[in-house]
């Protein structure tokens, strides 16, 4: 069935501690590159050593806002961060958004503030919508 | 994901569940009179340590204290105005190194964390919990130990975890910093890499509290540890070394002459109990409580020796009683001491029943600090007043947090006015 869905290519950032759960999800609908380093944030101020990567992600749509809600909501997480204006787009979870919120950027700059107590297939259709993806 | 600590809000983030032994009874006592029980899993040891070193690590430093009341200033000015201030400076330069310093003073405070995680988690445990390669040398280090027939923890083994552990990119640059500075004196080039890893693990103790009690840490720090890199200090250092070579003997015996060393050449007093009190932080809804607490430690310190005169510790093997009688004398003349040698059991388990994090939240369950306390050092407000304080203190700093984050996105100021529960 996964087959039939269409699947995209986008940038994910998140702590490096994170990622030992998204490679026990991967899979055909969520496959996930190499993490590869950036630059520590010298503004966290919390006293944890946020490690911070960044990947290749090619997933479907739906998983993707299923993850993009898991981290939001993640105690001790960020919110989450979607720029559409990146090619591939880029989903950040050390962006600074507060915990509990999803911001989409759009094509054209403009920007959506979520809550993450939403349903998935919501956040799906936002996402959907702002990448002009069929879903 | 992860875990943190809050310096604002005194909330200790340890994202795996609660074991059951730790919701009732003592509390978070039975994790800190024996961390490394098997009953407490895989990964919830190392982190609730290391995130209770850094509660400690405030409770004992005035330049700690000064970071959160710069930031406590700035909510009630957010409150009164609605405008989100500028960040104090001690905050902007917190985690920046500043011109020509080899490191920052968050990476001090991380450094001076990873000791207590090496020295009481141990790096045989480490190993197998960090999943590292330790820049290459985990193959030589096990090889090692394999001729040696034993997991004991060589100085060797704690330059590699101190060094080039996980994560070291947050404490690596202080503790080769001083590594490197040590191999500068003679007396310790004579003795090899040995050498110098013992002197940095004598002084990193003492010269890091000493820095988080001064305005500018990291050139404290620098100067301090200096000090005692002086030929005359330093031999008698090396002359005192004990017979059994076991460092924490050497922490206990010979603390405050080096401490005295350092605050002189820094041209302060070894700084008194008394003068050190939270005053800064009297309108922080938590931390203004820490004045009691610190008191408490004081009582338990007294208790221990009375304890310990009166002969009921134990039984005691006679290592065990000489180190014992160390860490009594140690505690009743200078007891900061006991919060800057978490890693000495006796020391841990009077910290450990009196200053707990004030929340630490699980996975499932938020823990108050006052389920961990000794029953006769209670905190001075009801468990249920301590769980409103903090959940007031993260509801406001939230609000500045949130205004802050929105406009550095270029939204409107109340964008996440309103987060999700």
């Amino acid at each position: 069935m996964s087959d039939a869905v269409e699947k995209f290519e986008l940038v994910l950032e998140l702590p490096r501690d994170a990622l030992g759960t998204e490679r026990e999800l991967a899979g055909d609908d969520y496959a996930l590159g190499a993490p590869t380093d950036l630059p520590a944030d010298p503004d966290l101020m919390e006293a944890n050593f946020i490690e911070p990567v960044s990947l290749i992600v090619v997933a479907t749509l739906a998983l993707l806002a299923e993850r993009v809600l898991h981290f939001a909501l993640a105690k001790n997480g960020q919110g989450v961060l979607i720029d559409t204006r990146s090619k591939p787009p880029r989903v950040s979870a050390l962006a600074g958004v507060p915990q509990g919120f999803v911001v989409i950027v759009k094509a054209n700059g403009a920007t959506e503030t979520v809550r993450a107590d939403q349903p998935p297939n919501e956040l799906s259709k936002l996402i959907g919508a702002a990448l002009k993806l069929k879903g | 994901m992860g875990t943190s600590f809050n310096w604002f809000t005194g909330v200790a983030g340890i994202s795996v569940p609660c074991p059951p032994e730790l919701r009732g009874g003592q509390g978070l006592r039975a994790f800190y009179a024996d961390p490394n029980n098997e009953l407490w899993g895989p990964d919830l040891p190392r982190w609730l340590y290391h995130e209770s070193l850094h509660f400690w690590q405030l409770v004992s430093s005035s330049y700690l204290q000064a970071l959160v009341a710069g930031e406590w200033d700035r909510v009630l000015s957010f409150e009164a105005d609605g405008v989100p201030p500028p960040a104090s400076p001690i905050r902007t330069s917190h985690a920046r190194r500043g011109a020509g310093e080899p490191f920052s003073v968050r990476e001090l405070v991380e450094c001076l964390a990873r000791l207590w995680d090496v020295m009481t988690r141990g790096s045989h445990r480490l190993i197998r919990e960090e999943g590292d390669t330790l820049q290459g040398r985990l193959a030589e280090i096990e090889r090692e130990r394999e001729q040696r027939g034993n997991d004991e923890q060589s100085q060797w083994e704690f330059d590699a975890f101190m060094s080039g552990g996980r994560d070291q990119g947050s404490y690596g640059a202080p503790y080769v910093w001083m590594r490197e500075r040590a191999r500068s004196s003679n007396i310790i080039a004579a003795g090899g890499d040995v050498a110098a890893v013992w002197a940095v693990m004598l002084l990193l103790p003492i010269a890091g509290r000493i820095a988080l009690n001064t305005p500018t840490p990291v050139a404290s720090f620098i100067a301090a540890f200096d000090s005692v890199l002086q030929p005359e200090v330093l031999q008698k250092a090396v002359d005192r070394r004990n017979a059994l070579r076991s460092i924490a003997l050497e922490w206990l015996g010979q603390w405050v002459e080096l401490e005295t060393t350092m605050w002189r050449a820094l041209g302060l007093d070894r700084v008194p109990v008394g003068e050190t009190k939270v005053g800064v932080l009297k309108a922080h809804p938590v931390y203004r409580y820490l004045d009691d607490r610190v008191e408490a430690i004081g009582v338990s310190i007294g208790n221990f020796a009375m304890e310990f005169q009166a002969g009921r510790i134990g039984p005691l093997t006679p290592m065990q009683a000489a180190s014992l009688r160390h860490e009594v004398l140690l505690a009743l003349d200078c007891p900061w001491a006991v919060l800057a040698l978490p890693g000495q059991p006796s020391y841990r388990w009077l910290i450990g029943g009196v200053l707990a994090p004030p929340l630490t939240r699980f996975a499932d369950v938020d823990l108050p600090a006052s389920r961990s306390v000794f029953p006769t050092l209670p905190w001075p407000i009801p468990e249920a007043e301590l769980e409103a304080a903090v959940r007031d203190c993260e509801s406001r700093h939230g609000a500045l947090q949130r205004a802050e984050a929105a406009l550095k996105l270029g939204l409107p100021q109340g964008a996440f006015a309103n987060p999700p529960v």
